[in-house]
């Protein structure tokens, strides 16, 4: 009975012709895998302030009328305007009794931005006196990492990535082209949720909130407002920011995009590389036609042959993916060092459902090979019948 | 045709000719990509255009009763450089707009306190529109940005404020809104400053220098804000484009070794007959070139005609819009095809121009 | 014509076991004539060949030609000898597969040399017929195709063929073929025919016989 075919004979003694295959699909690899990972930093970067600050604090700017303070039922302007203002005291009171609620607020916010890699989003934070900072730092989990805690008006602590995410440090002022030199940053911190906190300074910054310092339980400010008896709606010019309307923001605008763009970008790869592939390797099959020739002639079957190369093929894969994962944590390390680190980004470094993909497709592409592997090893004739 | 020429050996090897031209033609899908990823650009041609024409000017909250912005304001409508448009006293969100890519993204607007501005700002732009006709409340936008945002005349604005009333044919994804209202103390001050004889960066700096210490904030035009957050997504494709034609090239070489291990023996008997290194290495150049024009010249044709197509049956009924040239496609086609076609000439030059006939 | 002194070539210098292609030997050689260096395989008679050829060089000694030891001189002066001087014809015709027979005698022409008429004239010599001009080695016998490996070498009207097994490929008929038309080239031109068969070196005007790298015998007339 004749040894079986070894696969590793030819790997062997052409490494260079192998190792070029090999090199292609370990950067087949890492092209796949790095581009989502970048990709991802924009979903998993915006994740801590659309689905995880949210948790911990809701804002509401909720209009007289959907307090009950109708314009036409009263006199003039400033009795109107007072019926307002203590319908809101009122429903504050309210909504601070819960149980789920430590504490809330009427005042005024600040907007950050964040920028991801494509694109960015705003948020808006709690502008309180510097007494009540530190109530809000407590709840929301965030630790003073430098810098000093707030005591005059108009300064500010800044989550420490989104610092770096936008070129700034404590003592600078705080986002100066849109605001001006008016917010002085005096402190960094860091929470989970990337919160910010700070002092007003001067009128109406970015707008006058009901600020609740909520829970898991009661972040949901329409489900809270309405064990009160309040129907908020933006239909009535009510302004909500709070866990339903950001996990919305995060899945429809954030996720599913940039999941659609990363989809079309590995669909696209995918076919490009798949055809550079195919081709490659059908034309190394080629130039060992004469090879498989021989083979037949000493005696083995068309099946051995078969099977011989699809050992090496299955060799030369699973090298090109363990070369492709290594390159991919290499390229990942860098990149975490010199963009993703320093923009204060948030990427996912493990991704199952992209090593999946990548998978699924390398499977694609030997599915495709057995189509001139088969027509190959069917043309294979004995060595009297090849043509000089 | 002499038989040493490039265009000799394509023709008596179409076969193998074809599929080194099939993977050089991969390299013109970046091209592709390029214009793709440019469309997101696309968007904003306009409304950059536009913000260097106008310029918006807004008091800051921290200026108590606006004193330094209505000084600021004094001198603006002052200066005989500058047109200002009244107080629109109100910034809104623009509209949301899909882009090719599949994800939205939010274009610029400008707010008019009156019909008379508007139409002063249209004049000056060069949008011929007639405002007359407009209300309180209305809004304009192109024909494009309305089909994207599957608006017509008559509809009104997710948050229900607004009316449309005007469509232009600028192909602008900008949002002019009429918003009469008197500012108060409560809503931010805003004005609208245009110039016959400035724009741009000159008009901004001018502005700034008028401003001087005061505090009053020139507000960014939403095109260049746009722009810098997309600036990572113009690397992004830069390294990846490099990764992918490494591959490329990675794996075209592997073809091209596989096709010249073929001829080796006629490059031996090239070097036999005295032909010097230096033609072979042109000759193999010139062969890989020609087949590279190929690939690069029919590849664009087809790019385009896919553009073209992609276009008329998809993009532009969207108000949407595919470039059909871009810098991004145009530098990535050039360096994918340089990274691709310089190493192979190169090392198979070197290789070939080695041959020796007596060792076969 | 050639001048050669001491001639050897050495395989695998660094290491113990040397191998000795050409041992070292002094040979001249006519200005005309045919002339034959017949040997066993591994004789060393190849390597001699491609030795004064220029397409190899010796490890040891000189091979002057016309004056000039072709050793020493730079490798675009060797090339211009190959392209003006000299021919080769191989014992595989080593013909470009996708070109046609003209185009494969055309392509060792100098640029603007009227080279396909001269090339077509070549191949009428050779025997081959007009429609066969345009057909690809493919389609060719081995006689043909080896007429036109001939015809390649001729073109530039070479001082020195060098043909190293002609016939090696080639039927009894070809054979004899081949060897008459060398033959008539050689009425005025030197052709060195290298081969391990006696039997087509009937007529040659000096006989080199080669054994174990070393020159064992010239006979200058017929064989």
């Amino acid at each position: 009975m004749k040894n079986r075919l070894s696969a590793t004979k030819y790997i062997k003694n052409n490494k260079r012709t192998c190792f070029v295959l090999i090199l292609a699909l370990a950067l087949t690899f890492m092209a796949m895998y790095v581009i989502a990972y970048i990709m991802s930093a924009t979903v998993e970067s915006v994740k801590p302030i659309t689905l995880e600050l949210p948790k911990h604090i809701a804002l509401a700017n909720v209009t007289y009328g959907s307090l009950g303070v109708n314009r036409a039922d009263y006199p003039d302007q400033e009795s109107y305007e007072n019926a307002g203002l203590q319908a809101r005291d009122e429903f504050c009171k309210r909504l601070e009794n819960d149980p789920d609620v430590e504490k809330v607020y009427f005042i005024q916010t600040l907007m950050a931005g964040y920028v991801g890699v494509i694109g960015g989003v705003g948020f808006n934070f709690p502008l309180v006196s510097p007494e009540q900072v530190p109530e809000v730092l407590a709840h929301v989990g965030a630790k003073l990492t430098e810098g000093r805690l707030p005591a005059d008006d108009g300064e500010v602590l800044i989550d420490e990535r989104i610092l770096r995410n936008g070129g700034m440090k404590v003592g600078d002022w705080f986002q100066k082209d849109s605001y001006g030199e008016v917010f002085k940053i005096v402190g960094a911190i860091r929470s989970d949720g990337m919160a910010c906190a700070g002092t007003p300074r001067g009128y109406y910054n970015s707008g006058w909130f009901i600020t609740v310092l909520c829970n898991e339980n009661s972040c949901d400010f329409k489900k809270l407002a309405a064990k009160y008896g309040l129907t908020p709606s933006e239909a009535d010019g009510d302004v909500i920011d709070d866990i339903v309307t950001n996990r919305d923001l995060y899945e429809h605008d954030v996720a599913d995009s940039v999941e659609a763009t990363v989809a079309v970008i590995m669909l696209v790869t995918m076919i490009f590389l798949s055809i550079s592939m195919i081709v490659a390797y059908v034309s190394f099959m080629r130039n060992r036609v004469n090879e498989y020739c021989l083979y037949v002639s000493i005696g083995y079957s068309r099946s051995e042959i078969y099977g011989m190369i699809m050992r090496e093929m299955m060799l030369m894969f699973t090298a090109g993916i363990l070369l492709g994962a290594a390159f991919s944590v290499g390229c990942i390390k860098v990149l975490e060092g010199i963009v993703i680190e320093p923009k204060g980004l948030v990427a996912k470094v493990f991704m199952k459902d992209q090593l999946l993909r990548i998978l699924g497709a390398f499977v694609m592409i030997v599915g495709v090979l057995q189509i001139p592997v088969i027509v190959s090893v069917y043309k294979i004739k004995t060595i009297d019948l090849i043509e000089d | 045709m002499k038989p040493f020429s490039a265009l000799y050996y394509i023709r008596g090897n179409k076969g193998r000719s074809a599929i080194i031209i099939l993977m050089m033609f991969l390299t013109v899908c970046i091209m592709l990509a390029g214009n793709y990823l440019s469309s997101l650009w696309w968007f904003y041609e306009k409304a950059e255009e536009y913000g260097d024409k106008i310029v918006v000017v807004g008091a800051i909250t921290t200026d108590t009763d606006y004193v330094e912005y209505r000084s600021f304001y004094e001198d603006i409508c002052n200066d005989d450089k500058l047109t200002v448009l009244g107080r629109s006293g109100r910034g809104f969100s623009g509209l949301p707009v899909k882009t090719t890519i599949g994800f939205d993204t939010n274009v610029g607007n400008f707010v008019f306190n009156s019909a008379a501005d508007m139409q002063r700002a249209f004049d000056h732009l060069g949008i011929r529109f007639d405002c007359s006709g407009l209300k309180d409340m209305d809004m304009v936008m192109s024909k494009s940005l309305a089909d994207n945002a599957g608006m017509k005349l008559g509809d009104v604005s997710k948050d229900k404020r607004f009316t449309l009333n005007g469509l232009i044919d600028d192909g602008s994804y900008v949002v002019f809104y009429l918003y009469e209202e008197e500012p108060t103390d409560g809503i931010l001050f805003r004005a609208n400053i245009l110039s016959e004889s400035m724009s741009g960066q000159e008009l901004f700096d001018y502005l700034k220098n008028l401003r001087g210490g005061r505090k009053v904030q020139i507000i960014e035009p939403n095109a260049q804000m746009v722009y810098r957050e997309m600036e990572p997504a113009k690397l992004i494709f830069y390294a990846g484009m490099i990764i992918l034609s490494v591959i490329l090239a990675v794996t075209l070489n592997s073809v091209v070794t596989g096709q010249y291990i073929r001829r080796e023996y006629e490059f031996g008997i090239y070097r036999a007959l005295g032909i010097s290194k230096g033609r072979i290495r042109r000759k193999i150049a010139s062969e890989l070139i020609a087949m590279d024009l190929i690939a690069v010249f029919g590849g664009v044709a087809v790019i385009e005609l896919f553009t073209f197509l992609m276009n008329e049956l998809l993009y532009i009924p969207r108000g949407q819009f595919l470039p059909y040239l871009s810098e991004m496609g145009i530098i990535g086609l050039i360096i994918s095809n340089l990274t691709v076609l310089l190493p192979m000439i190169w090392f198979k030059g070197r290789r070939m121009c080695r041959m020796d006939v007596t060792e076969f | 014509m050639f001048e050669i002194k001491n001639i050897s070539k050495i395989y695998d210098m660094d290491t113990d076991e040397k191998m000795y292609a050409l041992a070292g030997f002094d040979l001249t050689l006519p200005d005309t004539g045919l002339v034959g260096i017949i040997g066993p395989s591994g004789s060393g008679k190849s390597t001699l060949m491609y030795c004064i050829s220029t397409l190899k060089k010796p490890t040891e000694g000189s091979v002057v030609y016309n004056g000039t030891d072709i050793t020493e001189i730079p490798d675009r002066a060797r090339e211009k000898l190959r392209r003006t001087e000299f021919g080769f014809v191989f014992q595989k015709h080593y013909l470009v597969p996708y070109m046609s027979a003209l185009d494969n005698v055309i392509v060792a022409a100098p640029a603007g040399s009227n080279a396909e008429e001269k090339a077509k004239e070549a191949l009428r010599t050779l025997g081959l017929k007009e429609r066969e001009f345009c057909k690809r080695p493919a389609k060719l016998s081995g006689g043909q195709c080896q007429r036109v490996a001939i015809a390649r070498a001729m073109i530039n009207d070479p001082k020195v063929v060098f043909a190293d097994e002609p016939t090696a490929s080639l039927d009894h008929e070809n054979a004899f073929n081949v060897m008459r038309i060398l033959k008539d080239y050689s009425k005025d031109r030197l052709v060195l025919v290298v081969t391990h068969d006696r039997s087509i070196l009937t007529d040659v005007d000096m006989m080199v016989e080669m054994w174990d790298g070393m020159v064992s015998n010239v006979t200058k007339g017929r064989a």
